[in-house]
Order: structure tokens, then C-alpha cells, then sequence
């Protein structure tokens, strides 16, 4: 306001003292430019240039007054204009300059925010990260106790499996099955499919021995075998039926029916010759093969039999088991054929 | 190469100013090298280049007027080729700053795109 109305006396002054003549442009301009930097933003940041405008301005109408229209008055106005221009550019670099440093502070500001939220984000993938590995470590020692008792269940089976070594033979076929082979002629009277009372005392203990696997998961293949004597469709009826009587009498014996499945193979799959009564007598006979589709053929029960009998299964080769029952002594048979 | 053609610049401007017993060396001096900075900073400003040119435009006037003896003219166009060269300089580091303002806020932006 002050300002204004020293620049309002100014120009009267001016008016009546050089009534008869006009302003040259050059003071017209700088007068204006004047105006324009006191009222804008170059009053508020470069008002010692303003003020130094204002001293080259107040000069130049001095001159106006005293000699208006001369080069002095030119002169002198084009320097208040130049002066008043730069206090308007001293006034944008400044609030350039300002700008700047608002950008800069915005700028690490926003790192800053940024920062803090990858120290979150980092934070919550490491509390995942904890609980992922937790859940790991429980999941190790979970199946490192199924396992155990895997090995447990497996031990105990074995236990079992050795003690019917006295009255089956104990092996492992070329899938590492384990398979019991029980003496048909024991088990079943000539041609006939009904257990033999003598029989069913054996296999109690087979039925008490293989209750034990009914929660296992594992499966008994009870499969039927004869020797060549006779039709073929003849013998693989007798063996389907005297399969069946063993699953039977297993299941009423506390075996779970769902683990057992019956087969008759006749004679197709002969373990000795059949043209001598011995090998005849090898041949007639039921296997029950344990099989276990969980454990993909991996190491089976550890048998523990006792006697010169026993056996360790997996030390016999396919090929050796049948070598060898072929040279076990066999006592001649009253009953060398199944058929009558 | 700069420091070279102020040298030079400033050579000139002395030995201009010694034929000329009216106009003051060290105002000269100073001029001459208030318009190398403006023209060193200012070589993307098209305003700051054209009060460059008033200024040299001035001084040459200035120093003619003080060749035939006019003191108090050529002093007086000496002021006004001082006052073009201090608005030269004042209008390049002004457009200068704002650019630079204006890169910074890009960097602003672009750091929060990319976050």
C-alpha cells in the first residue's frame, strides 16, 4: 500500500510537473514493470531487487521531470525496466529453487514410505516363512513317528510270520511278496475241497497270525494250485474252491474278509515236475502271498522262525526256491494224485 | 575450453577499454563476464540469448559514444548493457532451476509408479 501510493505521488508529481508532455515508452514500460513485480511474487522473494527497481525507477522520473522525452529519461527507464524484469526472474528462481527442494523432500519421503513398507512386507514373509518351516518340522517328525511305527508293525509281523515256519514255508516271490505255501495234503483230503479237521487246527494259527494285518492296508492273495493230473478245468475248480475254503475258514477266524482274494491256478503253475509223485506232491498246494501297495515292494518283515527250519527270506532266489524243494526228502504219498 | 573464452573475452574487453579513457576497466570486466556465465547456462533459453545480445549491442554503443567523447552517454549505455547482462544471467539460471524442479517431481513420480 505504502509502496503504491509513493508510486501514486510519484507519477502525480510527475503529471504535474511535466503536464505538457508524455512519458517516453521506455518509462511507461518500466513503470508498469514495476507495478507488476511489487504486486507479485518478487515482492515476496526478492523485494531488495524490487527495492533497487524501485531506486532506478524513481531516478528515471527524476529525469522525466527534469528533461522529459531526453536520453537521460530513456536511459535511465530502461534500466528500472531491466531492473524490475530481474527481480521477477530473481523471484521465479527462487520459487524454482523451492520447488526443488519440495521435490526432494516428496522424494525421500516416499523411499521412506516405500521402505517402510517393504520392511512389512519383508517382516510378514519372514513370519511366513517361520510358520512354513514349522509346519515342515511338523510334518518330518509326523512321518518320521508313522514310520516308526511302520517299522514297529512290520517288526511284529515278522515275529508272527517266523512262527508259522513249522507248518508253511515262508519265501518272497519276484515282486518281494511274501509268500506262505501251505502242503496241500495236509490241508485237504484227496480231491475234495473240505479242510481236514487236522488242517483247520493249523490254521487257526495262520488265522490268528494274519488278523494281525487287517488294519495294515495290506492284501492276501489266497491262491489254489494242483498238479497235472487230470483235465485242466477240473483242476483249476478244485484249486478256485479249495482257495476259497482257506478264505473261509481264515475269515471266521477273525481275518478280514475285505484283505482276502481267492484264485484257482490249477496246474498252470507248477513248482516241480509232475512226472514223479514228489514233485506231483510239491505242486498240489495253497500259497497266500502278503502284499502290501503301500510299501511298493520295500523291505518286508523281518521273519524270525526258530529251528533249523527257519528260514530269512530275500536269501532265496525264485529259481533256488524251487531247486530246493525239489531236493527236500519227501515221504511217498498214499494220496499222489488230487483226482480220485 | 570455458575458462579459455573468458580469458579471451576478458582480453578483449581490456584492450577495447584502453583506447577509451571514459568507461571504468573493472565495470567492463564485470559485464563481459556476467554475459559468459549467461551465455554458458543459458544456451537453451531463447529470452536469456536476447538480452545477451542487447547487452553486447550496448557495450559496443557505449564504447563508440566514449570514442567520440560523449562520457556521460556511454556511461549511461554501459549501465544498460550491465542491467541486460544481469537479466540474462537471472532469466537462464531461473529456466534452468525450473527444469531441474520439474525432473525432480518426475522422479517423484516415477519411483511412485514403480512402487
Amino acid at each position: 500500500m505504502i509502496r503504491k501510493l509513493t508510486m501514486g505521488s510519484a507519477l502525480t508529481l510527475a503529471m504535474a510537473l511535466g503536464c505538457a508532455h508524455e512519458p517516453t515508452d521506455e518509462l511507461t514500460a518500466a513503470r508498469n514493470a514495476y507495478e507488476q513485480a511489487a504486486q507479485g511474487q518478487a515482492g515476496r522473494l526478492a523485494p531488495d531487487k524490487v527495492w533497487e527497481a524501485k531506486q532506478a525507477l524513481t531516478k528515471a522520473e527524476y529525469a522525466f521531470k527534469e528533461d522529459p522525452g531526453s536520453n537521460v529519461e530513456k536511459d535511465l527507464a530502461y534500466v528500472a525496466l531491466r531492473k524490475a524484469n530481474y527481480a521477477n526472474a530473481l523471484a521465479n528462481l527462487k520459487a524454482a529453487q523451492a520447488e526443488q527442494r519440495k521435490a526432494k523432500e516428496s522424494f525421500a519421503e516416499v523411499l521412506e514410505t516405500q521402505r517402510d513398507h517393504t520392511q512389512v512386507a519383508l517382516g510378514q514373509r519372514e513370519r511366513e516363512l517361520e510358520k512354513t518351516q514349522d509346519t515342515v518340522q511338523s510334518q518330518e517328525e509326523d512321518l518320521m513317528e508313522a514310520r516308526r511305527a511302520q517299522e514297529q508293525l512290520e517288526r511284529q509281523l515278522g515275529v508272527a510270520l517266523g512262527s508259522l515256519q513249522e507248518m508253511a514255508k515262508v519265501d518272497r516271490d519276484q515282486q518281494n511278496r511274501t509268500v506262505l505255501t501251505l502242503d496241500g495234503e495236509v490241508l485237504f483230503p484227496f480231491g475234495k475241497s473240505e479242510l481236514l479237521p487236522t488242517a483247520e487246527r493249523r490254521l487257526e494259527k495262520v488265522a490268528k497270525v494274519l488278523s494281525k494285518f487287517n488294519q495294515s492296508g495290506k492284501t492276501i492273495v489266497i491262491e489254489g494250485h494242483t498238479d497235472s493230473i487230470g483235465s485242466d478245468s477240473y483242476n483249476r475248480e478244485l484249486s478256485r474252491k479249495r482257495a476259497e475254503a482257506v478264505a473261509d475258514f481264515l475269515a471266521r477266524n477273525g481275518v478280514d474278509r475285505q484283505m482276502l482274494t481267492t484264485v484257482g491256478r490249477g496246474e498252470s503253475e507248477p513248482l516241480a515236475t509232475n512226472d514223479t509223485p514228489e514233485g506231483r506232491a510239491n505242486n498240489r498246494r495253497v500259497e497266500l502271498i502278503i502284499d502290501d501297495p503301500m510299501m511298493g515292494g520295500d523291505e518286508g518283515p523281518v521273519y524270525q522262525g526258530q529251528g533249523p527250519e527257519s528260514q530269512q527270506p530275500g536269501q532265496q532266489q525264485p529259481g533256488q526256491q524251487q531247486q530246493q524243494q525239489q531236493s527236500q526228502p519227501q515221504e511217498p504219498s498214499p494220496q499222489d494224485m488230487d483226482r480220485p | 575450453m570455458s575458462t579459455l573464452r573468458t580469458l579471451m573475452a576478458l582480453t578483449g574487453a581490456v584492450a577495447l577499454s584502453a583506447c577509451a579513457s571514459a568507461l571504468p576497466q573493472s565495470r567492463i570486466v564485470e559485464t563481459e563476464s556476467t554475459l559468459q556465465a549467461a551465455e554458458e547456462i543459458g544456451q537453451e533459453d531463447p529470452d536469456s540469448q536476447l538480452h545477451v545480445k542487447y547487452a553486447r549491442d550496448q557495450m559496443k554503443v557505449a564504447q563508440d559514444l566514449a570514442d567520440d567523447g560523449d562520457e556521460d552517454e556511454a556511461l549511461r549505455m554501459l549501465d544498460r548493457a550491465q542491467a541486460d547482462a544481469e537479466l540474462a544471467l537471472a532469466l537462464a539460471r531461473s529456466t534452468n532451476a525450473r527444469n531441474e524442479a520439474q525432473e525432480a517431481w518426475n522422479e517423484v513420480e516415477e519411483i511412485r509408479e514403480g512402487f
